[in-house]
């Protein structure tokens, strides 16, 4: 009797705990049916809500609906292929957490549509994050995007690590207000025209922002910090590159603020880099206009090489190691920079100095042909070479009239003035009648 | 008769000696060196080195090693470095990532392939596993290092490949403009 009850309660306990499994398996199976049953049973242009709740992927968005997810809808993959796959055009995505688990080359979002919108996703990924192929005219915004963290505790290579925004062969998509955290790139677009990305923030990750062979690419008003480089700008014609800050891009022994490599015909205006090892790194790149930019305390400003035809105008080298650095780049035109270690005269008063500013390129040849000699950086020696190599001058880049104050104070001084003025009026005419009045009183 | 067998022996040994001394000095051995991803920069394109199965690198005569991320930014180095004198270059096979010597290598290349610079070269250690490759993509052509010297090394840059720079300066600015270039470059595209 006692042993038959032991196996009554055996079997009791076993179908107890069946029972209390079954519905969580169920559960994860029945709900990878649910987004995806949810979809196939829409008709185009409806709007899909889904509940709070983990759910399974990989999911495939077929035709033009709306999807929502309520605050808390979270969708996990731990499949090679991408949590979710947009191949419909006019698709619209918000409000998901999707987790990419699988380190295998795939991503959290596959995008193969056009006038799709993706916005307030939170991703965490493997993998790469949102991939654009052949995709026009999207709009991503307002995405956070980040590395899903190590497995089993052990450090990844940063070269294990895949793009945050990746873009190919896709044109004409707005990239905008997007977060992105210890990815590969941050955002990367290779032959793909006329994308706009702007307001993107970037952090720990390769390279910010990664444009390879596009045209009229528009980067403005994003933030990069502690990237090896924040922007990437290769095999670029006609791109604007304005309003930006990188900063404190110098981990790396290759670090840069914005480097510019084959870049033509574009315009650079009104950035910021501060604390890099290299502001802005400028090769083979010709007919660039870059102007009103902010340039300090990096180790050097900015360097040519081998670049030509750019228009240089307006631009504050402050607080730099070296404020630049020039070789073989004949026929840029520097005009009315402001350089901090440089002491112009302005004899007629224009703000402008009557003596110009030479580069000296001595120290970047010398390092380009043998890099250890970076360890003589700002030595007394090199200095004192420095100054003795005044041979082939007239090949050197200059400034020819180098502004006498930078140019932002400049802006800023022009308001400054007034406005102190009619101040200091109005407290010297207030304090007169004051001490008039209560003077004349007392005695 | 003992002195003799001695005598031929040291000959001998001597000839051994010269010809190992003297194979020494002509056949200089040149090895591939480690990729550190921290540190390796392109000396082309300036883009940092993974170390992944683009990576490239050549030795000069003088022993300085130059890294590259692409196979592309190495034959670019030769062209515009025409008075080093080189010593090795290696490539690494695709399957498994082993240093080859860039002679020995087999080359598959298309268009289509992306490879960091994109100019489409995939190195294998031999002819086997680069015609698999090619057939598991269904494109693509094979080569020897000696028929990739006479390759055209184009990028694909897609749709700029045929453009003329120079042509569409003023009108590339114009939305209407935009959306026109947009449509001849989706069809150029196809045409790939």
């Amino acid at each position: 009797m006692i042993k038959r009850r032991g196996w009554l309660a055996a079997c009791l306990l076993l179908l107890g705990v069946f029972v209390w499994i079954a519905p969580c398996a169920a559960y994860a199976s029945l709900d990878k049916g649910t987004i995806q049953q949810l979809i196939d049973e829409a008709k185009p242009g409806d709007t899909v809500t889904i509940a709070p709740g983990e759910y399974r992927g990989a999911i495939t968005i077929d035709k033009s609906v709306t999807l929502v997810g309520e605050p808390g809808t979270v969708i996990v993959n731990d499949a090679a292929q991408p949590a979710v796959t947009i191949t419909a055009d006019g698709v619209s995505v918000s409000g998901i957490t999707v987790e990419q688990r699988s380190m295998e080359e795939s991503t959290a979002i596959e995008l193969v549509a056009s006038n799709t919108m993706l916005s307030n996703l939170d991703i965490h990924t493997h993998a790469f994050g949102i991939r654009l192929r052949k995709s026009n005219r999207n709009e991503i915004a307002d995405n956070s995007i980040q590395w899903l963290g190590e497995m089993s505790g052990q450090e990844v290579k940063m070269s294990a690590k895949r793009n945050g925004i990746d873009l190919y062969d896709s044109h004409d998509n707005v990239i905008s207000g997007n977060r992105i955290s210890s990815m590969n790139d941050g955002i990367y677009q290779e032959s793909s025209h006329r994308n706009q990305v702007i307001g993107n923030r970037i952090d720990h990750s390769r390279y910010g922002i990664h444009c390879m062979y596009t045209e009229g690419t528009i980067v403005r008003g994003n933030a990069g910090n502690y990237n090896v480089t924040g922007a990437m700008v290769m095999g670029v014609t006609d791109a604007i590159v304005e309003d930006n800050s990188f900063t404190k891009q110098s981990e790396n022994v290759n670090s840069q603020g914005l480097l510019l490599f084959d870049v033509h015909t574009s315009t650079i205006a009104n950035n910021r880099v501060e604390g890099n090892r290299i502001g802005f790194y400028v090769e083979q790149s010709s007919k660039n206009d870059i102007r009103n930019n902010s340039i300090e305390r990096n180790f050097v400003g900015i360097q040519f090489l081998e670049s030509e035809g750019n228009e240089l105008q307006a631009n504050d080298f402050i607080a730099n190691v070296i404020n630049a650095e020039a070789t073989d780049s004949p026929d840029n035109r520097l005009t009315a920079n402001f350089w901090d270690n440089f002491s112009g005269i302005d004899a007629d008063g224009n703000g402008r100095s009557d003596i110009s500013y030479a580069i000296n390129p001595f120290f970047q040849q010398l390092t380009h042909q043998t890099p250890a000699f970076q360890l003589f950086f700002q030595s007394p020696g090199m200095q004192f070479l420095e100054t003795m190599m005044q041979s082939d001058r007239s090949s050197w880049t200059v400034d020819i009239e180098p502004l006498m104050m930078p140019a932002g104070q400049q802006a800023m001084a022009g308001k400054h003035n007034s406005y102190t003025f009619w101040v200091s009026l109005c407290l010297l005419l207030i304090s007169t009648i004051i001490i008039y009045n209560t003077g004349v009183k007392r005695t | 008769m003992n002195s003799t067998k001695l005598m031929k022996l040291s000959v001998t040994a001597c000839l051994l000696f010269l010809m190992v001394m003297l194979a020494g000095c002509g056949g200089k051995e040149y090895k591939a060196v480690a990729i550190n991803e921290d540190t390796a920069k392109c000396a082309v394109c300036n883009m940092q080195v993974k170390d992944d199965a683009y990576a490239t690198q050549l030795v000069t005569e003088n022993g300085k090693v130059y890294l590259f991320d692409d196979i592309g930014c190495m034959h670019e180095w030769e062209a515009t470095n025409p008075n080093e004198e080189i010593g090795a270059s290696f490539v690494r096979d695709y399957n498994d990532n082993e240093w080859i010597k860039y002679e020995d290598a087999y080359y598959a290349y298309d268009a289509s392939y992306r490879s960091p610079m994109a100019y489409g070269i995939y190195s294998f250690k031999d002819k086997e596993s680069a015609d698999a490759f090619v057939k598991s993509q269904d494109k693509g052509v094979v080569m020897t290092s000696a028929e990739l010297a006479s390759h055209s090394w184009q990028q694909n840059t897609d749709m700029m490949g045929g453009m003329d720079m120079s042509g569409h300066d003023e009108s590339a600015h114009s939305e209407m403009d935009g959306d026109m270039t947009m449509d001849d470059a989706s069809s150029d595209a196809h045409s790939h």
